[in-house]
């Protein structure tokens, strides 16, 4: 039995608030409008966690120490990875018992815990400053629920680094939000939530300027105000971002990107604020009080503005970049409880043909998905709503926004008893609007006076769930994954997997470096969020073959003085060290990796620094290569400072601060401490040659790379009236390429008679590229009076140029504008062009 | 597998699980036989002392319990239980989820004690129930708002109060010790 259903859903300015509670640890600095909230956060803008080298004492079966210590890097790098934040996260490998440090930072450790604990943590803080995070994990992985290369396990960890960098609970569905409603994959592992919440603690100046706000308050009918609400901004097919009201009951929802937006306040689920204190911390006041003011208020009727449960009758609101749309208030009315919360949905997929189907009756082998999975090309789909314990109330209606039919109490959405848990379940038959589209999508309930809204409640996808059907090793030590429905992101375990090659039903990738005879479970994940471990079926592996055992044979350096900074070599013996595989940690946060480079699979080269305020003793160096953890103890020793050594301080840059590489022709700036008063007496050498001298300031020396210096990592020594600072290491990149000429499409240079227009296709021809950049070309950008361009492809010609071709997004108003070719950061001499 | 939809759910893609929370708990649900059985003591006692101590990079609050009555283990006058958070000077470490015991309340105590001899309570709150003051007093616990998942299928799921007078506690557990239940 199908049937198709019909889209009825219809889509639907500054009260300058002086605070956003948000989800963040919020210190009030009054217990009186108008409320100024102070989050708390790390001070530090790098922040660098280390894992504890005591590992679990027990692995779920086919777990690892490698796997799970991969799965916190991507956790790391998830957080890293917001462009317009500030804050930078480092995963520092694994450190000693007890490792002192100043250096603010957070630990994972793994510890004896009673039974019904499977972790805890929290941040230590000093007033509104975090000064370290530990995150405590039960030091079995068989307890709770096993291996850490489930999606799961990622998701999570995003989770609780979240929690550590100064964010709560929300309810959106986003990374943050509670366990029980959270839809983020690996595919996509933060959501615009987060994004807005990470950005308020520690945004870049002006990252608001790309987002819009609202404001408003929200009161009860008596004119009360209702603290403690949620307030979200939700794109009927695309993100949800939110903001809990302050004690007067104002909101301000940053963070929103552009677009349209629908609005509504639900309270918070009782699971929230249990009455014992123990949920979300609550406000607090300077004397870390919680007032009776700062208390969630009363349950309320969730609707949506301007105050309507009648999802046809939501006003929508447009969000620009950089503008507040301020009055969007509220009127709630008080109810005794909630209608519903913390509700499941799940669709069912064919075991046969990986997709999710509309139950007819018909006969299938299934398994239960949540979120639910919605193929937007079928007609219909069988959606089961379940609460997590106890019974699931039933809606009069029943909508997924964004073009979903509205489904009325009946036949398609209806109670039954679910036989597995002995509670009320409701399924909700829904057809699937053509167009439908992709990516994740919001469900509402209505029950008559009040609403339940889950974001991303569901995912829109468009093709089956990837399936691997095989593993097979190739001569070459390369792998293919072949099957149906495979992206190229391809995991052994809970480590990614370089990928050499794709196509049709397949991909080839290079197995990260592991043990002789481990096997590892190979997953795909898909850039929808579907994975190749979704129908439950037994997956497939990789065992690594026979092999010398890989160990490190030699460290370099193993001291230095308080902030001091050197380059090491790391040399291995079996080991095969790969660029973006690798983790060099000196197991405390006082001492920071700058950079590594892999020079070979047996040798990694890297910059190091220890902190000025670093506490003296031994720390453990270790590496981690793939599923290979090698472990140093004790092997590194900061010592106290060198008083009046020259240092060189990292990283070296070019002279011009515009150009982002250091490369031959450029002058370089060497910043450092005791660098004295004399040029004369300053002496730097490259790889042992030579450098002249250009100028010194009490803080930096200038120099100059000779032209035809060979690209490639340099030594660079210094020393000052014969006082050498320790060496370190300076990648000297290729110049920029030279700008040839600048044609049109029929091949004219522009110039007075041939002025460009925005839309055209330009074509670049230079000299000197890069030969790496054709290989990526996200290192290469158009600049066009100081706009950005991304370019559409680059062609070799002969004579060793290259043509760059670039559509020209913006129009100049007939000047003539700057145009120059930027390799990884740095602009080639400009030519003029007129643009229209 | 199944035929069919309704009525009935399989979870096998949902098991997994990973870290604990960095500011709040993960915890597993155990019922009460599970208390009773994985417990390594079971008393009834008063909070009278309270201090903070840091233990590695973290801070714990200590508290002495004057023990009343014991339901398992071994007989002792007091007991010193460990519970994650605190404040020190100016630092304060606040883990959601961790218990605030009141000097001079009465509680029943699910206790466990690690090989390093730290005694915890066992499930953060779910072995520690108040003590009404009344002849027959009722013992109870409320729900826990943090993440808890079930045990044998790693699903989140909702934790309820717990409420039952301490004789039938009592009963309860010198009944489930008698049938086998020492750990």
């Amino acid at each position: 039995m199908r049937r198709r259903l019909y889209t009825v859903c219809a889509a639907l300015a500054a009260l300058a608030v002086p605070a956003q509670a948000y989800f963040h640890y919020v210190h009030y600095t009054s217990r009186t409008a108008p409320f100024t909230a102070q989050y708390e956060r790390y001070a530090a803008r790098t922040v660098t966690f280390l894992v504890s080298d005591q590992g679990p004492a027990n692995y779920a079966p086919n777990d690892t120490f490698g796997s799970l210590l991969s799965q916190v890097k991507q956790a790391l790098a998830a957080w890293d990875s917001v462009s317009t934040s500030g804050l930078r996260l480092v995963f520092g490998g694994l450190e000693s018992a007890n490792q002192g440090a100043n250096t603010p930072g957070g630990d994972i450790v793994f510890a004896d815990l009673p039974p019904g604990l499977l972790g805890l943590g929290a941040p230590v803080s000093n007033g509104t400053t975090i000064v370290r995070s530990t995150v405590t994990l039960a030091n079995d992985t068989n307890r709770g629920a096993g291996p850490s290369y489930y999606e799961k396990f990622f998701t999570t960890a995003v989770h609780e680094v979240g929690h550590a960098l100064g964010l709560q609970h929300t309810w959106t569905s986003s990374a943050m939000s509670q366990d029980i409603v959270r839809n983020t994959s690996r595919a996509r592992p933060l959501d615009a939530d987060d994004v807005a919440a990470l950005n308020l603690l520690y945004g870049k100046a002006n990252w608001q300027s790309n987002y819009g706000s609202i404001t408003g308050r929200v009161t009860y009918t008596n004119g009360s105000p209702a603290v403690l609400a949620s307030v979200v901004a939700i794109n009927p097919a695309g993100p949800a971002v939110s903001a809990l009201t302050n004690p007067d009951g104002t909101y301000r929802i940053d963070g929103i990107p552009q677009g349209s937006f629908l609005l509504y306040v639900h309270p918070l689920p009782p699971d929230a604020v249990p009455a014992d204190g123990t949920g979300i911390r609550l406000p607090v006041d300077q004397s870390g009080q919680t007032p009776g003011s700062f208390q969630p208020t009363a349950p309320f009727s969730t609707v949506l503005y301007p105050g309507t449960t009648d999802v046809t009758q939501a006003q929508a609101i447009q969000i620009t970049a950089g503008t507040v749309v301020a009055d969007r208030n509220f009127t709630v009315r008080q109810r005794g409880a909630v209608s519903a919360y913390d509700l499941l949905a799940y669709t069912f997929l064919d075991l046969a043909t990986g997709s999710p189907f509309y139950d007819d009756g018909t006969s299938r082998n299934w398994v239960a998905v949540t979120p639910g999975l919605i193929d937007s090309t079928q007609q219909a789909v069988t959606v089961k709503l379940s609460a997590a314990y106890g019974d699931t109330p039933l809606p009069r209606t029943a909508t997924i926004l964004g073009g979903f039919a509205i489904t009325q109490q009946g036949p398609y959405l209806r109670a039954y008893a679910d036989s597995l848990t002995g509670s009320q379940s409701i399924a909700l038959g829904l057809g699937i609007p053509l167009s439908a589209g992709t990516g994740p999508r919001h469900l509402v309930l209505n029950y008559g006076d009040d609403l339940y809204i889950l974001p991303a409640a569901v995912n829109l996808v468009q093709r089956s769930v990837p399936a691997v059907a095989a593993v097979t090793a190739n001569a070459d030590g390369t792998v293919t994954v072949s099957g149906t429905n495979l992206d190229a992101m391809v995991y052994f375990d809970g480590v990614p997997a370089p990928v050499t090659a794709s196509g049709a039903g397949s991909v080839t990738v290079t197995p990260p470096p592991g043990p002789a005879g481990h096997t590892a479970i190979v997953t795909v994940f898909n850039s929808d969020g579907q994975n190749s471990l979704m129908l439950g079926q037994a997956p497939q592996t990789y065992t690594y073959p026979q092999g010398a055992a890989p160990q490190i044979a030699n460290v370099s350096l193993t001291a230095m003085g308080v902030g001091g900074t050197g380059y090491v070599e790391i040399t291995g013996q079996n080991t095969n060290f790969a660029a973006g595989q690798i983790t060099l940690g000196f197991g405390t946060e006082d001492i920071a990796v700058q950079r590594l480079w892999v020079v070979s699979p047996t040798l990694v080269r890297a910059n190091i620094q220890v902190s000025g305020n670093a506490l003296p003793g031994t720390s453990e160096i270790s590496v981690i290569s793939g599923f290979n953890v090698y472990p140093m103890p004790g092997a590194f020793t900061i010592q106290a400072a060198g008083a009046g050594l020259p240092v060189i301080a990292l990283p070296i840059g070019n002279g011009n601060p515009a150009q982002a590489t250091v490369y031959p022709g450029a002058p370089a700036s060497i910043y450092g401490w005791n660098l004295g008063s004399s040029a004369g007496a300053v002496q730097v050498w490259l790889n042992d040659v030579p450098m002249q001298v250009l100028g010194l300031a009490p803080d930096h020396v200038n120099i100059q790379i000779p032209g035809g210096f060979p690209a490639g990592l340099a030594v660079v020594k210094l020393s000052v009236a014969g006082v050498a600072a320790a060496p370190v290491l300076l990648e000297i990149d290729p110049a920029p390429p030279a700008i040839v000429k600048v044609t049109n499409s029929s091949g004219n240079a522009y110039d007075a008679a041939h002025t460009a227009f925005a839309g055209d296709t330009v074509y670049v021809v230079v000299t000197g590229l890069d030969p790496g950049v054709l290989n990526n070309l996200s290192r290469l950008n158009l600049s066009v009076s100081g706009v950005v361009m991304p370019p559409l492809g680059v062609d070799t010609l002969a004579g060793g140029q290259n043509q760059i071709r670039f559509y020209l997004t913006q129009g100049f108003a007939g000047a003539t504008v700057p145009l120059a070719v930027v390799v990884d950061g740095s602009s080639s001499a400009p030519v003029m062009v007129p643009v229209r | 597998m199944h035929k069919g939809v309704k009525g009935c759910l399989i979870a096998a893609v949902l098991i997994g699980w990973g870290l604990a929370p960095a500011r709040g708990a993960t915890l597993e649900r155990l019922s009460m036989d599970d208390l009773i059985v994985k417990s390594t003591a079971i008393v009834r006692g008063t909070v009278s002392q309270t201090w903070t101590a840091y233990s590695g990079k973290d801070i714990y609050t200590h508290y002495k319990v004057q023990v009343q009555e014991t339901f398992k283990g071994p007989a002792q006058g007091w007991v010193e239980i460990t519970v994650p958070g605190g404040a020190i000077g100016a630092l304060h470490q606040t883990v959601a989820g961790s218990p605030i015991l009141a000097a001079g309340e009465e509680y029943v105590f699910f206790l466990w004690t690690s090989k390093a001899g730290v005694t915890w309570i066992m499930g953060l709150t779910q072995g520690l129930f108040r003590l009404s003051a009344a002849a027959d007093p009722t013992a109870s616990r409320g729900a826990s708002g943090e993440l808890m998942l079930d045990a044998a299928t790693a699903r989140p799921v909702k934790d309820a109060p717990v409420s039952l007078k301490l004789s039938d506690l009592r009963g309860r557990i010198a009944s489930r010790l008698a049938a086998g239940g020492a750990q």
